[in-house]
C-alpha cells in the first residue's frame, strides 16, 4: 500500500486550478460542517480509501512537523474556511515543486516548494482558498463519480482494489478538474480571501509569477506537474482578474504578516531541496524574488553562491565566489559560505585565501561534521606555506 | 486495455525470470575487479544484473531492496555516475577539478535522481581516508525511501588520474546497515585501483 500510496500522491498533487471564468455568484457549500457520509454509501467507500491514505501520510517522513509553521498555515485555513475549520487538516509536505492538493475527506497538502514561492500571506491564502473551494463544492466526489459511471476496464478492476481511488488519482493527475469546477474554485477562493481581509488580487499575481518561472526554465518546459495539467495560465489569470474586479472594494492589502519568519527556520532545507532539482533558471528567479521580499540577505546571497557552485558552467565559479563573499559581509552569515570559498580558492590555487576561509569556517562551526576534512586541508595548506 | 495488461504481465514475468537467471555469485576470498576497482570480499556477495550505467556494478548480500554495494569506476570529466533515465531529472556530471565537497553533492544528487528525485538525502561526516593507497575521502548518507524505509549509507571516493572512483554502500537502517558495514569496510580496505 505504501508504494501505491506514494504513487497516488504524486498524481493527486495536480489538483491546483486551471481555467477560471469571472462569475460573481455565490457558491453554497455542498454539505454542512462536520459532515461525514454514510459508511455504506459510495461516497463513504471513497472516504474510507482516502482516510487510509491520510493515515499513511501521518507517518510519512516527508511531512514537515515544525509546530510554528503548521500552526500558521492551520490558522490561515481556519480564517478562510470559517465554520469548516475543524473539518480540514493541513499537511505541509517537503517537496520542492509548486503544488497543493485537497482531498474529499478534508485532508489538504501544501508543498514546501509552494511556501517558498508565495510572496505574501495573501498569496498563500489564494492557494488555500482555492483548495477549500474544491472541497466545499465536493468537486472530487463529482469527478470520481463521473469516472466511475463512464467506467473503463481499469476502473472496474480498481473498484475492487482501491474503491476507484487509483483511477481517480490517475485521471485527476492527467486531466485535472473540469473547467466549471476550476471556475468555481478560483471564484470561491477569491471570495474567501475577500471576506477574510486578504487582497484577492494577489491570487492573480501568484499565477503570473508561476507562469513566468516556468517560462524562465528553458530546459524542461513540459516537466512541471502544474503546467502539464494546467495549460492556459494567461486565460486563467484574465478570468480571475475579471471576477476580482466585481468584488466590492475593501482596500485590503494584508501582506506578509509573519510569512518569512515562519518559513525562515526551514529556509535552508527548503532552498537546498529546490537547488537539487537543478532547475537553475527557476532558482535564480526565486532568489531574486526572495531578495525583494526581504528574506535575510545573507541567506539569499549564500544560496546564489550555491546555485553557481552547483551549476558549475563556465564563469560560475567566479560568480559563486562573488556571491559567497558578499553574503559574508552581511549580518548573520552562513558558516558554510567560508567552507565553499575555501574549496573554491583551493581550486584556483589561491592558497592564502583558501586557508583563511577554512580557518574561519571552523571558527564559526567548531562542531562541523566535516571538521576532519577541513583540518586535513588546513594542515596541507599550512605546510605549503612553510 | 486488456491487451496492455497482458503485455505488462508478460513483461513482468520475463523480467523476473531474467532477473533470477542473471544474478551471479561473487565468492569470498578471491580478488575481483568491479569497474576498475579491485577488491577482495571477505564474504560472499551477489552481483545484480541491474544496469544503472556502463561504469556501474551493484552487489548485494540480502537483496537490493535491503542493501546495495555500488561500484562506480573510471568516471571522466563530463561523465555522469549513472545513466540518465528521465529527461526532467538529468544526472549531474563529474568534473575533473572537483574537490571532496563537490563530489559529496555529486553523489547525493545522482542518488536522489536515481530515485526519481523524490527523496531528500542528507550527507555528513566528510573526512579524508586512504583509498587504494592514495588520498581519498568518505562520507555518510541518510535518507528515507519513498516507501518510508529509512536508509543509511557510506560512500568512499577517490579521484585518480582525473577519474572518479566510488564505492557506495546503502542499506536499511534497521539491522542491515550495521550488520554489513564492518564487512564493507574490510572490503574497502582491500581496494586497489
Amino acid at each position: 500500500m505504501h508504494t501505491l500510496t506514494h504513487r497516488l500522491l504524486g498524481l493527486v498533487m495536480a489538483s491546483l486550478v486551471s481555467n477560471a471564468v469571472a462569475a460573481a455568484t455565490s457558491y453554497p457549500p455542498a454539505f454542512d460542517p462536520g459532515y461525514r457520509p454514510e459508511a455504506s454509501s459510495d461516497e463513504g467507500g471513497f472516504w474510507y480509501q482516502v482516510d487510509k491514505l491520510e493515515r499513511d501520510i501521518q507517518h510519512s517522513p516527508f511531512v514537515v512537523t515544525d509546530p510554528a509553521l503548521n500552526d500558521y498555515v492551520g490558522n490561515m485555513v481556519c480564517k478562510l474556511a470559517g465554520d469548516y475549520c475543524s473539518d480540514i487538516r493541513v499537511y505541509v509536505i517537503e517537496n520542492p515543486h509548486f503544488n497543493a492538493a485537497m482531498f474529499p475527506n478534508g485532508m489538504m497538502h501544501i508543498h514546501s516548494g509552494l511556501l517558498l514561492r508565495v510572496e505574501s500571506e495573501s498569496q498563500l491564502a489564494a492557494v488555500l482558498g482555492h483548495e477549500i473551494g474544491h472541497y466545499l463544492r465536493s468537486h472530487h466526489l463529482k469527478q470520481w463519480r463521473g469516472l466511475r459511471d463512464g467506467a473503463g476496464v481499469s476502473m472496474v478492476f480498481d473498484m475492487l482494489l482501491t474503491g476507484g481511488l487509483m483511477t481517480w488519482a490517475v485521471m485527476a493527475g492527467n486531466s485535472s478538474f473540469g473547467r466549471n469546477q476550476e471556475i468555481e474554485a478560483d471564484a470561491i477562493g477569491a471570495n474567501l480571501m475577500h471576506a477574510s481581509g486578504y487582497a484577492p488580487v494577489e491570487a492573480a499575481n501568484l499565477w503570473r509569477y508561476v507562469d513566468a518561472e516556468q517560462k524562465a526554465d528553458s530546459s524542461r518546459q513540459a516537466s512541471s506537474v502544474f503546467f502539464a495539467t494546467h495549460p492556459q495560465p494567461k486565460e486563467r489569470i484574465a478570468k480571475l482578474e475579471a471576477h476580482i474586479s466585481q468584488l466590492p472594494e475593501t482596500g485590503n492589502t494584508l501582506k506578509n504578516n509573519g510569512l518569512i519568519e515562519k518559513i525562515m527556520p526551514l529556509y535552508r532545507t527548503f532552498m537546498a531541496n529546490h537547488l537539487e532539482m537543478q532547475e537553475y533558471e527557476q532558482s535564480e528567479l526565486l532568489l531574486a524574488k526572495h531578495e525583494e521580499m526581504g528574506y535575510p540577505e545573507a541567506e539569499v546571497r549564500f544560496f546564489r553562491g550555491e546555485l553557481h557552485r552547483l551549476r558549475n558552467q563556465p564563469g560560475d565559479q567566479d560568480l559563486a565566489v562573488d556571491a559567497y563573499t558578499a553574503s559574508l559581509k552581511l549580518d548573520n552569515p552562513v558558516p558554510d559560505a567560508h567552507k565553499h570559498l575555501g574549496y573554491l580558492h583551493l581550486r584556483k590555487k589561491n592558497n592564502t585565501e583558501a586557508l583563511s576561509h577554512f580557518r574561519n569556517y571552523l571558527a564559526l562551526a567548531p562542531d562541523a561534521s566535516d571538521k576532519q576534512m577541513i583540518e586535513f586541508y588546513i594542515n596541507s595548506l599550512e605546510s605549503k606555506n612553510d | 486495455m486488456i491487451k496492455q495488461i497482458k503485455r505488462l504481465f508478460i513483461l513482468g514475468l520475463l523480467s523476473s525470470l531474467a532477473g533470477c537467471v542473471q544474478y551471479s555469485l561473487v565468492p569470498a576470498g578471491s580478488a575481483v575487479s568491479a569497474k576498475g576497482i579491485t577488491v577482495t570480499p571477505p564474504m560472499d556477495w551477489n552481483k545484480s544484473p541491474a544496469n544503472l550505467g556502463k561504469k556501474v556494478e551493484i552487489w548485494t548480500r540480502d537483496g537490493v531492496s535491503l542493501d546495495q554495494l555500488i561500484f562506480i569506476g573510471g568516471i571522466s570529466d563530463g561523465e555522469t555516475l549513472f545513466k540518465s533515465w528521465n529527461k526532467a531529472l538529468p544526472m549531474p556530471a563529474f568534473n575533473a577539478g572537483m574537490l571532496p565537497n563537490d563530489v559529496e553533492d555529486l553523489v547525493k544528487t545522482s542518488l536522489k535522481n536515481l530515485a526519481g528525485g523524490e527523496i531528500q538525502i542528507d550527507t555528513s561526516n566528510l573526512k579524508p581516508t586512504e583509498f587504494g593507497g592514495t588520498f581519498g575521502f568518505e562520507f555518510e548518507l541518510d535518507y528515507f525511501e519513498k516507501s518510508g524505509l529509512k536508509k543509511r549509507g557510506n560512500a568512499f571516493a577517490v579521484i585518480k588520474d582525473e577519474q572518479l572512483y566510488v564505492i557506495l554502500f546503502t542499506a536499511a537502517d534497521l539491522h542491515y546497515f550495521g550488520e554489513h558495514l564492518p564487512e564493507v569496510r574490510k572490503l574497502f580496505e582491500s581496494a586497489v585501483i
